[in-house]
């Protein structure tokens, strides 16, 4: 047993990668061996355009988990396939075509050609025997045998090259009917040269006429049979040219379907590529594209290039959206360091002025505005020091805090200083609230440590500002009546620190109203 | 990486046209030639066809007489001739083999030439190479050729037809199937058809242009016009009847040839009465020369001859009227020499435009002096059987084809059956001439010899020619050898 090593748990993925891959890892590892038997042993690689070679060389040293490149290759040789096989089965049908014409060129028409010059020679041979017989000199009975032997002689030899396969018997009577006709023309040139000496007996006179007759049957014949031999070359011509045709219309039948297969293969590679590279393209484009995006809606189920630039992009979005976080973040801290008191954590004057303006223009009850001062601190400070003071500071601001509602305006407005702007019931309700912290305050001591507690007290002025105040007075008023309203509770407070301290008190503008209530 | 494959488009564009441009030219030629040889080996056989057929095509010999009728080296590359004139230095080419793979060297030469002068030799031409001694060879490419006495034409008889070098492990075999070393080698032999050739691709010289020949064999007349008329063959590689009335169509010309042929009536002077000389004088005034001029038609004029050689040759002395035509003394001598009215004869023709045509013509002439007579028409073997080698006829009409063969007539045992001891002392002081002038002087002295014996009726010298097609061109016109070199012809389109 081996524990894991770091080494092992790092493999895991890549193995995984492997297994999830193994078709295409497979028939990938045999393209590549399939390419490299090509360029090493059945083509020259000083032969091939260097581009090409390395081109195909780059295309393999990729990673193996190539999915798209392994089927463009398959889809590629296989497309090329059937065209090799349309050009094999073009080229077939032309080489039969090319044979067929040769063999009619080569051989048959000249057969056809020799058995119709023998027909012709045939029918010459009754006049040149006429002549022979007619003739009245030994000249001209040579000059006429001369002739004939040369005419038999001919067609000897034409019926000697005549291939004529399963004619046999008649290629036999043929020659005998040749030989027949020979033997009398020499029998007759014998009898007419008797006959022009003028030894003829009348027996030899009749033979001539008999041998005559005889020689224009055996002609006629002869003619008959070279016409069946010039007819069958005819029928077996016509009857090769409907085979080739037929077979033409075969290949014509097999060339339009295989190219129709051609045609769909290419219209299919054309869906799949529409289906399984471009859409999802696409889709990644409008996911990327879209405002609010989840990296998730980024996942490609597939194994493929695709996949890995989905991938890619889902992990590009999940860093960009995670640096977008960060900074959100750092810009919340920057806007409440701005808005808030650093030693306390209260709102400083600036967000006061924003927030009591947006409460003056929008209340619909009064708002009360207090000023509040922490007495005598600034012995605090000169006895215990002025980090124990900032204890005691952002404890008090703590009891000032939680004396008042969550929504209530509460900033440090300087030193020792508070200021607290709230809306209100009533005059009365004010005065609970404000009473109720300073009991608060005073009943909750300063605890240094190792120190005795610090018992520390409130002075406070406060007036109150009656709905509508800020509207009436135009654009400026909430800040115009704010900043009255301030002055009012300062001078209050003013007041009650000059009144002994440790007390409320109210702006001429309250005390009125206090004098109205009933 | 664009431009590369746009150089690779521009590459498939070349491509796909050069497939489409393809040459349409022939590359074959089916030539027509008269009479069939018995054999195809020139070396056995007198029948010119034997070499017009595989001179130069099948078979080589050290020597060549080519087209411009010049004697240039062919299996030998260079020659010399001893001071004393008695010793022939042959150098022979090292990288010639014989169709069947069998080397080319001094001993395959030496072997070829001794069967030529050797005993029992059928050789045609031996009397050309009498004067050699002995054949040695000094490694495997010097041949020594040792003569009796000085033979300043031995190179040119190695050039004939009957001196080609043949292999001894062929040498029997090559009458029906011949292995030569020639930049053709034969294919088959379709008998009484055709002869057909196929380029040697392996061969020693520049390879022929075309791949394939035949010469088929024309029978009858008839069939010559017909195979002619109906293109089943691209010419005629001699003059037939046929020629003058093909030399009208657009699609053939006539290119002229220097054969020093000779048509002669052949008398067999050993048989009666032609062993009689006023008989064969007789029959010398009884043949009406001239009426046989026009046997060819009007447009082929041939020469008369009253002996044996033709009138281009330099040594030529006209004899023509020596015998003048005249059956009426013909008769008399005739009846003179007691050759009685009515004796039968027979005319041996073999299968020639001039056998039959000019055979039916002389037939006549001979019946007009008293004779009856019987022509025999034979086909080309019966007539070398029958009358060249048995000497078994009365009077044959025939063509001697081979150049200045005068010596035919101081042969023991040639057909003529002439066998005069005048004519060979004359012929052995032929042969001993140094100079021309004397040569010429006594080759004078033979021409009249024979026309006084009138061995044979001297005919006429037949213009030869071939009928070829048009677009035929690359022949030896100018060769005096009888034969059809395909080594330059081709198509021009």
């Amino acid at each position: 047993m081996t524990r894991p090593t770091d080494t092992n748990i790092a493999e895991v993925p890549r193995i995984k990668l492997v297994v999830n891959t193994n078709l295409m890892f497979n028939s990938w590892i045999g393209l590549k061996e399939l390419w490299s038997l090509i360029k090493h042993t059945i083509i020259d690689p000083d032969g091939l355009p260097i581009a090409l070679t390395s081109g195909v060389d780059k295309m393999f040293q990729r990673r193996i988990a190539s999915g798209l490149t392994t089927k463009t290759v398959g889809i590629t040789l296989l497309i090329s396939l059937m065209v090799i096989a349309a050009t094999l089965l073009t080229s077939k049908t032309l080489w039969r075509l090319q044979d067929t014409v040769g063999q009619m060129t080569n051989s048959e028409i000249p057969d056809l050609m020799t058995s119709v010059r023998m027909v012709q020679q045939v029918e010459s041979l009754p006049r040149l025997t006429g002549l022979m017989i007619a003739s009245t000199t030994q000249a001209d009975r040579r000059t006429a045998m001369v002739e004939l032997n040369d005419r038999m002689a001919w067609i000897a030899h034409m019926t000697d090259i005549l291939p004529l396969p399963g004619n046999e018997n008649l290629l036999l009577e043929l020659r005998e009917t040749q030989s027949v006709l020979l033997s009398n023309i020499e029998r007759l040139n014998t009898l007419v040269r008797v006959r022009i000496d003028g030894d003829a007996l009348d027996s030899d006179l009749e033979e001539i006429q008999m041998l005559s007759a005889a020689n224009q049957a055996l002609s006629g014949k002869l003619s008959v049979q070279t016409g069946y031999f010039a007819a069958e070359m005819r029928e077996q011509m016509f009857s090769q040219s409907s085979q080739l045709q037929s077979e033409i219309d075969q290949h014509q039948r097999d060339l339009f379907l295989l190219t129709l297969f051609v045609l769909l293969s290419t219209l299919l590679f054309a869906l799949y590529f529409e289906f399984k590279v471009v859409r999802r393209i696409l889709r990644m484009q409008r996911v990327v594209s879209k405002v609010e995006l989840t990296p998730d809606e980024l996942n490609d189920h597939g194994r493929d290039e695709i996949t890995q630039l989905a991938e890619t992009v889902k992990s590009y979005v999940q860093r960009i959206q995670s640096q977008e976080a960060r900074m959100k973040q750092v810009h919340d801290e920057l806007a409440f360091l701005a808005e808030h008191d650093s030693l306390t954590g209260l709102a400083n004057r600036r967000h006061l002025y924003v927030a009591a303006r947006r409460l003056l223009e929008q209340s619909l009850q009064p708002i009360c505005v207090a000023v509040l001062d922490i007495d005598y601190f600034k012995q605090v400070n000169d006895r215990y020091g002025h980090a124990n003071g900032d204890r005691a500071l952002i404890h008090i601001s703590q009891l000032i805090r939680d004396s008042l509602r969550d929504n209530d305006i509460l900033a440090r407005f300087g030193g020792e200083e508070f200021a607290a702007v709230l809306p209100v019931r009533s005059l009365e309700d004010t005065l609970a609230i404000f009473d109720k912290l300073c009991r608060n305050v005073s009943h909750n001591p300063v605890n240094l440590d190792g120190r005795e507690p610090i018992y520390l007290t409130l002075s406070i002025g406060l007036t109150l500002v009656e709905p509508g105040t800020a509207l009436a007075e135009g654009d400026e008023g909430a800040l115009d009546a704010l900043n009255a309203a301030l002055k009012e509770a300062d001078d209050a407070l003013y007041e009650a620190k000059g009144s002994g301290r440790n007390k409320i008190c109210l702006s001429r503008t309250a005390q009125a109203l206090e004098e109205a209530l009933p | 990486m664009i431009k590369k494959l746009q150089a690779l488009l521009a590459l498939i564009c070349l491509l796909a046209s050069a497939f489409t441009a393809t040459a349409s030219t022939r590359d074959d030629i089916r030539v027509g030639i008269q009479l069939e040889p018995p054999a195809l080996d020139p070396t056995v056989t007198a029948a010119a066809a034997a070499g017009e057929i595989t001179y130069g095509n099948v078979f080589e010999g050290l020597t060549m007489i080519d087209g411009q009728g010049q004697l240039i080296p062919r299996l030998a590359s260079a020659w010399s001739l001893s001071s004393d004139g008695l010793v022939y230095t042959f150098t022979l080419r090292r990288d010639v083999q014989f169709h069947d793979g069998s080397p080319f060297n001094a001993d395959v030469a030496a072997y070829s030439l001794r069967r030529i002068i050797g005993e029992g030799s059928l050789n045609p031409q031996k009397k050309w190479f009498e004067k050699i001694s002995s054949i040695e060879t000094s490694d495997r490419t010097t041949l020594l050729i040792h003569l009796h006495q000085p033979d300043s034409l031995l190179p040119f008889a190695l050039a004939l037809p009957a001196a080609v070098i043949v292999h001894p492990d062929s040498a029997a075999t090559n009458a029906a199937k011949p292995i030569g070393t020639g930049p053709f080698r034969f294919k088959s032999w379709q008998k009484g058809n055709r002869v057909n050739l196929v380029r040697n691709g392996d061969y020693w010289g520049k390879n022929a242009i075309l791949k394939a020949a035949s010469f088929v064999f024309m029978r009858s007349s008839i069939g010559t016009e017909n195979m002619l008329s109906e293109g089943l063959i691209d010419g005629l590689v001699s003059v037939t009847r046929a020629t003058a009335q093909f030399s009208q169509r657009p699609d053939y010309r006539v290119i002229p040839r220097r054969l020093e042929n000779k048509l002669i009536l052949a008398i067999n002077n050993g048989r009666a009465p032609f062993d009689n000389l006023q008989v064969r004088r007789a029959l010398s005034h009884a043949i009406n020369r001239n009426g046989l001029l026009d046997i060819y038609g009007d447009d082929v004029k041939p020469e008369l001859i009253g002996s044996h050689l033709v009138p281009s040759h330099p040594a030529y002395v006209d004899l023509t009227k020596r015998y003048a035509y005249d059956p009426q003394l013909a008769h008399q001598m005739l009846t003179d020499a007691g050759v009685a009215d009515g004796r039968l004869i027979k005319l041996s023709l073999p299968p020639t435009d001039y056998g039959r045509y000019g055979g039916v013509r002389i037939a006549s002439d001979l019946e007009a002096v008293g004779f009856r007579v019987e022509l025999e028409q034979v086909d080309w073997k019966q007539w070398l059987k029958k009358v060249f080698t048995d000497k078994d006829y009365d009077l044959t009409l025939i063509m001697h084809v081979e150049p200045m063969d005068m010596n035919i007539y101081a042969r023991d045992d040639y057909y003529f059956n002439y066998d005069n001891t005048e004519f060979k002392a004359i012929w052995k002081r032929v042969l001993a001439t140094r100079t021309p002038h004397d040569l010429n002087l006594m080759l004078g002295e033979a021409q009249r010899k024979l026309a006084d014996d009138a061995v044979n009726v001297f005919l006429f010298r037949r213009p030869e020619e071939n009928l070829m097609h048009r677009s035929l061109s690359g022949f030896w016109e100018n060769s005096p050898i009888p034969s059809f070199v395909l080594q330059d012809i081709h198509w021009t389109k």
